[in-house]
């Protein structure tokens, strides 16, 4: 079987007979957007990576149990990595109280992305600007609370100290967010599938 | 269940998959998608697909340099890549060691300089341990819990599953729970929230009754501090079939058939 161009399905029982390269293969699909969202979480690199290695390695050790009737390999990845991503981040928080007279970042550089890769799969570009579509055409307070959550992996009492906002006027904020992106992301996923 | 409500829950469903229900509304939706019900866990599936594409909206990010090398060394051979978290707690508690010891070289003016400049050290340490023992209890629970959820979410996708929703009674007004089980495998799981804690020396107990009226004492347990209680046990198979089922507080020691108080019921009537 040529991996390369092997489907998901293909690739996860390869993974699960424990072909590594097929690991290698779905970790050059889908690792530049996952590790993006690490990163802009958690605004280390290093950090970032330790992630992306856990998400991957979850699957790799997993993938015999993975259902594919639960998602796509895509979309288990991202969640994951958004899970863990923001508990680092409120781990963080708790170590800098506990640590006060330590500076937690004081060593640690900010976020500096590299470059995006130049290759990109034209299916994840169109895919990439069709969601961005949806998210432009929300009112911004509702695209902002939203891309804070989804984007950044806070939880809505932390969008509302970071906004100053009352958390329930996030909480409606996002409800409504959601309720008009429902339509618009469920479109892309039956137009993706044909 | 008919097909209107199903479709009726699908934006409840949605906002389930968000994060964003409320906790009554998200408790409603949760034990509709506990029945099973495959057209509410595909709508359940296809709205968390759905939302993984927002964070798919992000520039992809080139990894750096090795990353996949990193990977998998890992995967197949087992190395550990350095965690940094660790590494930086490491760090610092070497840190306020090293402090520790120029205070202790610079020969300190004082005994009481010295005890004064360390102290804070000290504690800082003591922190970090106690960050580290918090770490690994947080740990612990969370393998625990998802251990359960696995069982579980094995359990209630079994094909031959029944399920019987327990009632409030009035030693327990606001519990409510349910119990499923598995009519080949008999493995069975319980879930009840709203019990107040039992009085001190006692335990609720979960009874099922056959219908030929034999008696099991499935598990004994108390609730967390939220009042909910979930776990997984199995009932014997010459049970079969379950007629009843029903919480009572015994004492711990309790006897071989139900004499407390009752909290929740099922199939009593």
């Amino acid at each position: 079987v040529d991996l390369a161009r092997a489907d998901e399905q293909d690739l996860l029982k390869a993974i699960a007979e424990g072909d590594p390269s097929a690991l290698a293969v779905l970790h050059d699909r889908h690792a530049p957007v996952v590790f993006a969202l690490c990163l802009r979480i958690l605004r280390d690199a290093q950090e970032a990576e330790e992630v992306l290695e856990d998400v991957f390695l979850q699957l790799w050790e997993h993938a015999v149990q993975y259902d594919p009737g639960r998602g796509s390999v895509i979309a288990y990845l991202v969640t994951l990595a958004r899970s863990r991503a923001a508990e680092r981040v409120r781990r963080r928080v708790r170590r800098a109280r506990i640590l006060r007279a330590i500076p937690v970042d004081a060593t640690e550089e900010g976020a500096s992305a590299p470059p995006p890769t130049p290759l990109q799969a034209s299916l994840a570009s169109e895919r990439r600007s069709r969601v961005r579509a949806a998210l432009e055409a929300l009112p911004a307070s509702q695209r902002e609370s939203l891309e804070l959550a989804f984007l950044d992996g806070l939880t809505h009492y932390e969008i509302s100290e970071r906004l100053g906002e009352p958390l329930g006027t996030v909480k409606t904020r996002i409800r409504a967010g959601l309720e008009r992106l429902r339509g618009p992301l469920l479109a892309l996923l039956d137009g993706e599938r044909g | 269940m008919t097909t209107t409500n199903c479709r009726d829950r699908r934006d409840a469903i949605f906002l389930l998959a968000a994060g964003a229900l409320e906790s009554g509304e998200e408790h409603d939706v949760a034990l509709h998608l506990a029945t099973g019900c495959s057209r509410c866990g595909g709508a359940l599936a296809e709205a968390r697909e759905a939302l993984s594409l927002l964070p798919q909206s992000l520039d992809p990010v080139a990894l750096p340099a090795g990353a996949r090398a990193r990977l998998l060394a890992r995967a197949t051979g087992g190395v550990r890549a350095p965690r940094i978290g660790s590494r930086r707690l490491a760090l610092r508690g070497a840190g306020i060691a090293a402090s520790i010891g120029l205070v202790i070289g610079a020969g300190g003016t004082s005994l009481a300089a010295w005890w004064y400049a360390v102290a804070p050290l000290r504690a800082e340490l003591a922190d970090l341990r106690s960050e580290l023992d918090e770490q690994d209890r947080d740990l612990a629970l969370l393998e625990a819990d998802a251990r359960l959820a696995r069982q579980a979410l094995q359990l209630l996708r079994a094909d031959d599953v029944e399920a019987m929703a327990l009632v409030a009674v009035e030693a327990a007004p606001s519990a409510s729970g349910r119990v499923f089980w598995e009519r080949r495998d008999y493995g069975c799981y319980f879930h009840a929230e709203g019990l107040a804690a039992p009085a001190e020396g006692r335990t609720y107990v979960l009874w099922v009754v056959s219908a030929g009226g034999s008696t099991f004492a499935a598990a004994k347990f108390v609730p967390d501090a939220s009042g909910e209680a979930s776990f997984v046990t199995r009932l014997p198979r010459d049970l079969a079939p379950i007629a009843r089922a029903l919480v009572t507080e015994e004492p711990v020691a309790h006897g071989g058939a139900p004499g407390g108080a009752v909290q929740l019921e099922a199939g009593g009537g």
